[in-house]
């Protein structure tokens, strides 16, 4: 790992956009009863952001460990995407540390870290490691320090409980870039809410977007046939 | 260790499970070969999918029944503040317009 000041350079907006991510996430996960410790542990080792807020979402309703996980792994799939398409970039280093390299991927991370190495000849792995960790010690301080204020503040748990939910509409936002994911969101919306009533250990959350994706891209596939044929 | 503590170490269990698998296993199965395309278009439809799955029974539903009375205030500041977040597609202006809606809500109406 290198830390240079190229490095602190390009990092410094996800620092801070980390750093207040951080804190509201600590924040939420304290009414979650998460303890300051526990958030800086779960933010170093699964380092995920929009992970991390479903997770606090479904500790907040009891959910079973199994649909924790099931939910986890379809919000983490996007990162087979972006460990893919780093692959010609790290393929040359040892395995752990290309390990290390992948685990350390974030959306943002993996913006920043492709954009150097497809445009600074000098950019390299050493560097990238540095951009893609720094930021993780960033987040998970950012998110203890939340969950210790949190617990010092006392904010009320009604609104607290809301700002997760909008959160989730202005992450929810960034994804509708047409008609069809619109609809598969409000698809995937209304199913849950259905499903809700009838599966138990709340999975109608995975549940309902398995269903609803495969059925988007199931339509997208045979769209994309005809239109070939 | 408390019940508490075991349930959130287990979480974050699942979570680390979630992940490492996710960015691992293209470097260890897949070699940097290329991912289906169906695999690329099923992707697409995640994200929105399951924030959809995760938005509407929080606003729909309260102590698991639907709610449409004006005390679900987070049902109704999502009604007003949706269509400004979804026109600025922005994490911040949700987090103010959703609260902001949400106190009117809750302490003015």
């Amino acid at each position: 790992m290198l830390f240079t000041k190229k490095v602190i350079q390009r990092a410094m907006p996800i620092y801070i956009g980390y750093l207040f991510l951080g804190l509201a996430c600590g924040i939420l996960g304290q009414q979650a009863r998460i303890s300051p410790l526990e958030a800086f542990v779960m933010s170093i080792l699964a380092y995920s952001g929009s992970g991390q807020f479903i997770c606090i979402a479904m500790l907040m309703d009891n959910a079973s460990l199994f649909s924790i996980l099931v939910t986890n792994f379809m919000v983490s799939l996007r990162y087979m995407f972006f460990s893919t398409a780093m692959y010609p970039h790290i393929k040359d280093c040892s395995l752990p540390y290309s390990m290390v390299f992948a685990q350390n991927i974030t959306d943002e991370t993996f913006a920043v870290n492709i954009d150097s190495f497809t445009k600074d000849k000098d950019w390299d792995v050493r560097q990238g490691l540095a951009l893609g960790f720094s930021p993780c010690l960033v987040w998970a301080s950012a998110n203890f320090i939340g969950c210790a204020a949190a617990a010092w503040l006392n904010p009320p748990t009604e609104l607290v409980s809301y700002i997760l939910v909008a959160m989730f509409l202005g992450i929810w936002s960034g994804y509708l870039h047409d008609a069809a994911l619109l609809t598969a969101g409000v698809a995937g919306g209304l199913l849950s809410v259905l499903l809700s009533f009838l599966v138990p250990f709340k999975l109608h959350i995975v549940l309902a977007t398995l269903i609803v994706s495969a059925i988007a891209c199931w339509l997208e596939v045979r769209n994309t046939k005809n239109v070939k044929k | 260790m408390s019940n508490e503590s075991i349930y959130i170490y287990g979480a974050t269990l699942m979570m680390v499970i979630g992940t490492f698998s996710c960015r691992e296993l293209p470097l260890l199965l897949l070699r940097g070969r290329k991912l289906p395309d169906w695999f690329n278009i099923w992707l697409k439809y995640i994200p929105t999918a399951i924030f959809g799955a995760l938005i509407f029974p929080d606003i729909f539903l309260k102590e698991g029944a639907l709610n449409f009375t004006l005390q679900n205030y987070g049902l109704w500041a999502t009604v007003c503040a949706f269509p400004i977040v979804y026109k600025t597609r922005s994490l911040p202006v949700a987090l103010v317009a959703g609260s902001v809606f949400f106190c009117i809500f809750k302490y003015v109406i």
